[in-house]
């Protein structure tokens, strides 16, 4: 057995964006890998990562895509295909979660969940989305809702939900008045099975409020981590991730999970 | 225990003559279903569990247990709610739905519908267990339980039964059981005739006594009257039959008298049905370690926890030629297992099936196989039915046989069912929405409802865990048996290793940071090693991940509400622990229950007193009366 080859470095272009799509987690072990139980982890996405650039670059025959106009770096995963087929959409329920990672613009988180939607349309082949969740920093969460109920009405999303969110937050969102269509669902964590949110447990059950168990740490992808694994697969480059999004289809009447993936959007700093 | 038809069982010596007749129409009526629902798809999963309970008449005054033949009583009370709406008496539907068993002394339960695909659906099944468990008390005398034990500790003894009875049954010609003890419907006292008569000879049952201190070595049993003269087969135990350091049991019902937990689902289609079927196979040794809780047999303590064996044994209607004791003349074929046992071949034709994993030489109806094929059905498949299929009909109703084949499945079932195997691959019965089906069956019934219901939703969840990540299980057939052997042995949930697939990831190919080991050198992919209990169950750092972790994975991939995800931890830490060994399997418990008795003499024997200790505290424990921290932890009941 040869000594493992040294990987030569790929002739890839200097890039100013990067699009990374997992593929199906859950077929290539990773999703299987965790053994954190309850507690809040990225570990999943960067096995993730790691995996699709490994597949998608390092063999013999390397797939990515540069995108020359808006010098965007797609490295798909093409190990599995995503799209739901049409006779089928109705026996899922599809499911996406946004990170909003970067971005000190007013209307980035806007534009990040139409961009997010659009990847999921094209990747899933959906028109629709049936929960989208969004776990964003505090004080954003207007402009962004704004565009979540756009979409609503457009019949684009239908439950929406959202991250991480305190009594004090879900009871102020449910209150203000401009938001005018209300989370049906909060994705919270709770470590120990003894110590239920009680309150909120009350307040999610007066409102008809789904409260979901949430595995994720917001911070789920830093440009540090994210740059040290596109340098062990000799991407040269630095970059600064600007969203995340995580999706799972869910085959409603046999409880299985078919598809499980992450789509990483990200900036390359000079 | 199959469907209860109705009508004359014909004896042996004239049942023998329509073998061909009912195996033939069998495999017609397999194929008219075949040919109407393998491209059936889409279908929901539902599923359902099956609880056995042995009904004890418990005297605390006297200090004194009896084992209740009054089991048919008990049904018509407890059925009366299901036959109610079935006549349309009422729109209330039945909560439960409760069938005889082999034993006159057993009842089986089943909830009233099938339970649907949603987490709700699971955190179903501990109240409806409850409840069933209510029900049946409330159908009983005041001084009558029914008790989840795999098996009555004293079965076989004199003086347990109540009401009493000589053994000198005709059917079961046994030395320790009468017939008595046998359902009353003509179906089971044919059965156990005829596998009698077939066989030439009593069913031999020998299981390991334990050796405690005062255990005579070696142990020749006492309590076997050798030189009986009832029935001309009494001679066999002191001709051989009965094994010096063993217990000896020489009936049916030793057998068919445990108790077991059994799930049932609806698989999507035939090709799902058939992967679960396969993948299911290795995880049932596995689970029989888990669950094991029968370590007593007819008053002594054995060194085996789990009852598989004895049921293979006390069934085992092969005769000498086929047992290779003497060279074919009268059969057809040297079969290397009694109808009673785990799997011989996997079936499915998915991609991840390999023939070098069924290594066993199977032994199979040529001429069946052959019709089969003929009328496209594949090669697995085809062999695993004509396998089925080499066994005769037992209990052949005169009434019955001549059928529609294109609308009854008796023929069929006549062999499906009295094939008893690890996993079940079940085909729809005719004119029915129900779908092709996959039953588990190697689980011994657990002491409460909340551990009955934390093995059922295990085994649910495993299925979607197999199913969502394409786990790959398979191991080589002969491995799967070794895994049963010693699953058998006492104490094994700690002390033995099993055999398991090392790389359970399908896409992973050749991906070698994780497959490779120190020097570099890829592993063949295939490869499987053993592994502990709590490595299979719990993971291994670098290695196989584990089914609880596993299983973690998939409901934090899923939208599971913060309620129900803490509600299934709580049942999937219970499997943990047990796998860890932080707490007791039922095996384990129930011996400590005899050796920690005051009055235990350190002989193996396991008195009337012990008994009623015994069957006292297991009751008082399922009921949330007593704790038993060994076996719960800080679980309650």
């Amino acid at each position: 057995m040869p000594a493992q080859a040294i990987p030569e470095l790929l002739d890839i272009p200097t890039f100013k964006h990067l699009t990374l799509y997992t593929g199906n987690v859950m077929r290539t072990s990773v999703a299987g890998r965790n053994k954190v139980l309850s507690k809040k982890s990225n570990t999943e996405l960067l096995n993730a990562i790691d995996d699709t650039l490994y597949t998608s670059l390092d063999g013999n025959e390397p797939s990515f895509r540069y995108h020359e106009q808006q010098s965007i770096l797609e490295v798909p995963d093409l190990r599995s295909r995503s799209r739901i087929l049409p006779e089928d959409r109705d026996d899922v329920e599809v499911t996406a979660k946004l990170f909003y990672l970067g971005g000190k613009q007013e209307n980035d988180d806007a534009l990040y969940i139409r961009s997010s939607v659009q990847h999921l349309q094209k990747l899933l082949g959906v028109d629709t989305i049936d929960t989208f969740l969004v776990s964003l920093g505090e004080g954003q969460v207007s402009s962004a809702w704004q565009q979540l109920e756009t979409l609503h009405q457009q019949n684009i999303l239908s439950k929406l939900g959202v991250v991480d969110f305190s009594h004090e937050q879900l009871e102020s969102i449910l209150s203000d008045p401009s938001i005018r269509v209300k989370p049906s669902i909060n994705q919270i964590n709770v470590d120990q099975c003894c110590t239920m949110p009680s309150a909120m447990i009350d307040l999610a059950k007066h409102h008809h409020i789904e409260l979901l168990h949430n595995g994720d740490r917001a911070d789920i992808l830093d440009t540090e981590s994210l740059s040290i694994l596109l340098r062990k697969h000799n991407i040269r480059a630095t970059v600064a991730p600007q969203f995340v999004i995580k999706y799972h289809v869910f085959v409603k009447c046999r409880s299985v999970v078919s598809d499980k993936g992450y789509v990483v959007v990200g900036d390359s700093l000079p | 225990m199959g469907l209860l038809s109705l009508g004359t069982p014909l004896h042996w010596n004239d049942a023998k003559q329509y073998a061909d007749h009912v195996r033939s129409h069998g495999i017609d009526q397999f194929l008219s279903v075949y040919r109407k629902q393998r491209s059936r798809q889409k279908q929901c999963l539902l599923w359902g569990d099956e609880v056995e309970y042995v009904v004890v008449k418990l005297d605390k005054e006297n200090r004194q247990t009896k084992l209740s033949l009054r089991a048919f009583d008990i049904l018509a009370t407890l059925q009366k709610s299901e036959q109610d709406y079935l006549d349309g008496k009422t729109t209330q539907p039945p909560e439960a739905l409760w069938r005889p068993e082999y034993g006159r002394f057993m009842i089986e339960g089943t909830p009233g519908q099938p339970y649907g695909a949603t987490f709700r659906d699971l955190m179903m099944v501990e109240s409806s267990m409850k409840k069933r468990r209510q029900l049946a008390c409330a159908a009983m005398l005041p001084n009558e339980i029914p008790v989840t034990l795999v098996n009555y500790p004293r079965l076989g003894c004199p003086n347990e039964l109540e009401i009493d009875a000589e053994p000198h049954g005709k059917a079961c010609q046994s030395m320790f059981v009468p017939d008595e003890v046998i359902n009353p419907h003509a179906r089971f006292p044919t059965l156990t005739a005829n596998i009698r008569r077939r066989r030439g000879a009593k069913v031999e049952i020998n299981m390991p006594i334990f050796h405690d201190k005062n255990t005579p070595q070696p142990f020749i049993d006492p309590t076997i009257p050798y030189d009986r003269e009832v029935f001309d087969h009494d001679k066999e135990a002191k001709n051989g039959a009965a094994k010096p350091d063993h217990i000896y049991m020489d009936a049916m019902a030793f057998g068919m008298g445990c108790c077991c937990l059994q799930i049932t689902f609806q698989a999507c289609n035939i090709d799902e049905a058939r992967h679960l079927y396969d993948h299911l196979a290795p995880v049932a040794p596995i689970m029989l370690a888990l669950t094991g809780a029968s370590p007593i047999y007819r008053g002594y303590l054995a060194d085996v926890d789990a009852r598989w064996n004895v049921i293979a044994a006390a069934v085992d209607d092969r005769t000498a030629e086929e047992r290779g004791l003497k060279p074919l003349k009268n059969d057809r074929f040297v079969i290397n297992k009694s109808r009673y046992d785990s799997i011989d071949t996997y079936i499915s034709n998915n991609d991840l099936f390999k023939n070098k994993y069924n290594d066993l030489d199977l032994v199979y109806d040529k001429d069946i196989y052959e019709k089969l094929r003929n009328n496209d059905v594949d090669d697995l498949l085809a062999k695993h039915m004509a396998h089925l299929f080499i066994r005769d009909p037992l209990v052949i109703f005169k009434e019955l046989l001549d059928q529609d084949d294109e609308n009854s499945m008796d023929h069929f079932e006549n062999l499906q069912s009295t094939n008893w195997q690890t996993v079940r691959f079940k085909p729809p019965p005719p004119n029915s929405d129900i779908g092709w089906r996959v039953e588990f069956r190697s689980m011994e019934v657990q002491l409460t409802d909340f551990e009955n219901a934390a093995f059922s939703i295990f085994i649910v969840l495993l299925t979607r865990v197999i199913l969502s990540f394409g786990l790959n299980l398979y191991i080589p057939i002969t491995k799967v048996d070794e895994n049963m052997a010693t699953a058998h042995k006492r104490g094994s949930v700690l002390n033995d290793k099993f055999y398991f697939r090392k790389n359970v990831f399908t896409s992973d190919g050749n991906r070698q940071p994780h497959a490779a080991n120190g020097n570099g050198h890829i592993a063949d992919e295939d490869e499987f090693e053993l592994m502990t209990m709590n490595e299979i169950i719990n993971g291994k750092d670098h290695g196989f991940p584990g089914f609880i972790p596993l299983i973690h994975s998939y409901l934090n991939s899923t939208n599971i509400d913060i309620e129900t995800r803490c509600e299934l931890t709580r049942y999937l830490s219970l499997i943990s622990k047990r796998a860890s060994g932080e707490l007791m399997t039922g095996a384990t418990y129930l011996r400590h229950l005899v050796t920690s008795h005051p009055q235990y003499k350190q002989d193996s024997v396991v008195s009337p007193e012990i008994t009623f200790d015994l069957v006292n505290t297991v009751d008082r424990i399922a009921k949330g009366e007593l704790k038993a921290p060994e076996l719960l932890g800080d679980f309650d009941a």
